[in-house]
């Protein structure tokens, strides 16, 4: 069975594309059929092939990709040479028109392809065709190609537009254009409105501040693309270990007040009439197992926590990450209920022992009052869907998305961690 | 009247000045430079054409190795050796090259290899220690005598878990490099170890947990 067809179209559509260009432009040699043979094999892959990891891993193998891509640039640079004077014999004011005028038609093809890609995916967001014009700042790059045909058909010559091209700064603001300030910000704004860890945010800010410098380096204000590319790549590298040992963390914490609940919630009258245990089997069996199994499982999570960090589960709840899933709203449980699980049932949560009557009235009545959530919990909805509307339109998000509805709860609002 | 002659000057002139004091892109002031004193010897640009040679190539081509030399550096300070091995293959390969048509080949092919060598430089699955986790918690953990056998059950199918899990990474990494195998060596290696945020005791006890389960 072949690679699917709307998998295969998107891969190869390009490729297509640019073949039938050249073949509108009724170029031929060795060059086209290198490329012609090689968009067959790509598709005769997609016809054999089934699994598209692997039709993508034997497109790269084979090199097909950058093959075709090498041929094309070989075809477009020899018509290019062959329609300037490089042939002629004296370089006159018709040779000097006809190079300027090929350097101009070559740009404003460049700007025909942008405008074309930018309407093929407005056809593709079909309803919200106008988060095109959101994400794709092609205007930026455009006005900078503009600015050179303008300056192309100045009535100056050939070596004079290159001449300013340089003077004007005009080549590297098309380079720099790729990577705008705009887009920069929106990435910022996204992970500020996501707050997953502090890291994502500070990844975004230094990137940003990384552009601003490169740009106020520049004489023409715009920034290194290779430097800005490679500052980019090691502020990755830099925060990249922080990060995996916040998550890991994280997931130490994560896991532990997920367990005390299991083992409480467990021990309350109603537990086999609700989820997990009611979903179970034999609710009741299942019901018994979280009581008797729950804490030793919890202690050995504290002997992996404990190798990992050098830090007793209580610790956990110490680290930055759970003040910072607290104070941005990430935090499933309520105040109240999180310090009974991690300052009353932890200490009494160990194998083969049961928690005190008193524990489980606690735990029924929370429940039963329902104190046990957290009011906030839909709060990192509403600050994403802030910053969705700011980009898209304001109640773009909830006309999308639905609406956040406001979590059942009684309990107060988390005023800070008492640990 | 426009004297292109001193038109093409000005425009060499201002491509070598751009260059001129960088020392990142010291290859390709030279070669700018040695470009701009051919046109600046010439008094027509018929004697341009015949003087030429492949000095314009050879200002594409310090570019490349200037670029690659920016690259490089900024890879060995980070240790990221399977991305600086490309930038060293390019700049050794790229003196053998004879005109740019070559070169644009040959670096177009070592970035499709860098990209298969950079996709295949994986630990994972070890980087994600949940299997081996839950194996010690079905193994390990305190718990009455009549879930024994269940829970060794869990364990046994964590195992299993654990070889289908770098069964799957080798399959998939064959796809991109035929023969693929998981290397335990290479978790130690500067650029995946920095990722780890675990002592080396942990890694060395974890890493022979797995060897133990794959039978390697």
């Amino acid at each position: 069975m072949p690679v699917d067809k709307m998998i295969a179209d998107a891969m190869l559509g390009t490729f297509r594309n640019m073949l039938q260009e050249c073949r509108n432009k009724n170029l031929s040699g060795d060059d086209l059929d290198a490329m012609a043979a090689t968009l067959a094999r790509m598709e005769q892959l997609g016809i054999e092939m089934d699994d598209i990891g692997a039709y993508s891993g034997m497109l790269v193998q084979e090199g097909l990709f950058m093959k075709f891509s090498d041929h094309y640039s070989k075809i477009l640079s020899a018509a290019a040479q062959q329609a300037g004077p490089a042939n002629s014999a004296v370089y006159d004011q018709a040779a000097d028109m006809q190079l300027l005028q090929n350097t101009l038609n070559a740009y404003r093809d460049v700007v025909n392809r942008i405008k074309e890609n930018k309407t093929q995916v407005k056809e593709m967001l079909g309803n919200h065709a106008a988060d095109a014009d959101v994400l794709f700042k092609d205007k930026i790059i455009i006005d900078a190609i503009e600015q050179l045909t303008t300056l192309g058909e100045s009535g100056i010559s050939y070596p004079q537009f290159l001449s300013q091209l340089i003077e004007k700064g005009l080549d590297k603001a098309l380079e720099g254009s790729v990577v705008t300030g705009e887009s920069l910000q929106y990435l910022l704004d996204a992970a500020t409105a996501t707050a997953a860890n502090p890291y994502l945010i500070k990844k975004e800010e230094e990137k940003m501040a990384l552009h601003k410098k490169l740009a106020a380096a520049s004489l023409v204000n715009v920034a290194d693309d290779l430097q800005f590319q490679l500052g980019c790549e090691k502020i990755e590298w830099i925060h990249e270990p922080d990060t995996r040992k916040w998550n890991k963390i994280k997931q130490g914490w994560d896991k532990t007040i997920f367990w005390l609940d299991e083992w409480i919630t467990a021990y309350c009258s109603f537990a086999p009439f609700i989820e997990p245990w009611a979903a179970a089997k034999d609710p009741k069996e299942a019901v018994k197992e979280s009581q008797d199994c729950v804490p030793g499982k919890l202690r050995t999570w504290e002997k992996i926590n404990h190798r990992y960090f050098g830090l007793s589960l209580k610790e956990l709840f110490k680290h930055p990450s759970f003040a910072w899933d607290v104070e941005h709203h990430g935090m499933y449980w309520s105040q109240e209920y999180a310090e009974f699980l991690v300052n009353d049932v932890l200490p009494v949560c160990v194998p083969f022992q049961q928690p005190a009557a008193n524990l489980i009235a606690v735990a029924e009545k929370m429940h039963t009052d329902k104190r046990k959530v957290n009011p906030d919990v839909h709060k990192p909805s509403l600050r994403f869907a802030d910053f969705f509307d700011s980009y898209f339109g304001k109640g773009e998000f909830v006309k999308r998305y639905g609406q956040s509805e406001k979590v059942n709860s009684n309990a107060a609002a988390w005023t800070g961690v008492n640990f | 009247m426009i004297n292109y002659l001193e038109a093409y000057k000005q425009y060499y002139f201002l491509r070598m000045k751009q260059r001129e004091g960088n020392a990142d892109y010291s290859n390709t002031y030279v070669a700018e430079k040695q470009l701009f004193e051919i046109i600046n010897s010439c008094a027509t640009l018929e004697d341009f054409k015949d003087k030429i040679g492949n000095a314009n190539e050879q200002v594409a081509m310090a570019l490349v190795t200037d670029e690659q030399n920016i690259r490089l550096r900024h890879y060995e300070e980070i240790k990221e050796t399977v991305k600086a091995a490309c930038c060293r293959r390019i700049l050794d390969k790229g003196k053998q090259c004879s005109n740019v048509s070559e070169l644009i080949t040959m670096v177009n092919e070592e970035q499709n290899l860098s990209n298969i060598e950079i996709t295949t430089d994986t630990i994972y699955p070890f980087a994600d220690m949940l299997y081996l986790e839950n194996l010690e918690i079905w193994e390990q953990a305190e718990i009455p005598a009549a879930y024994k056998e269940r829970y060794a059950a869990y364990a046994n199918e964590e195992r299993a878990s654990v070889k289908n899990a770098y069964a799957a990474i080798e399959k998939e990494m064959s796809n991109w490099q035929p023969g693929w195998k998981f290397s335990f060596e290479k978790i130690d290696e500067e650029r995946h170890r920095r990722l780890l945020p675990y002592s080396n005791e942990v890694i060395a006890e974890q890493k022979k947990i797995t060897q133990q389960i794959l039978n390697k």
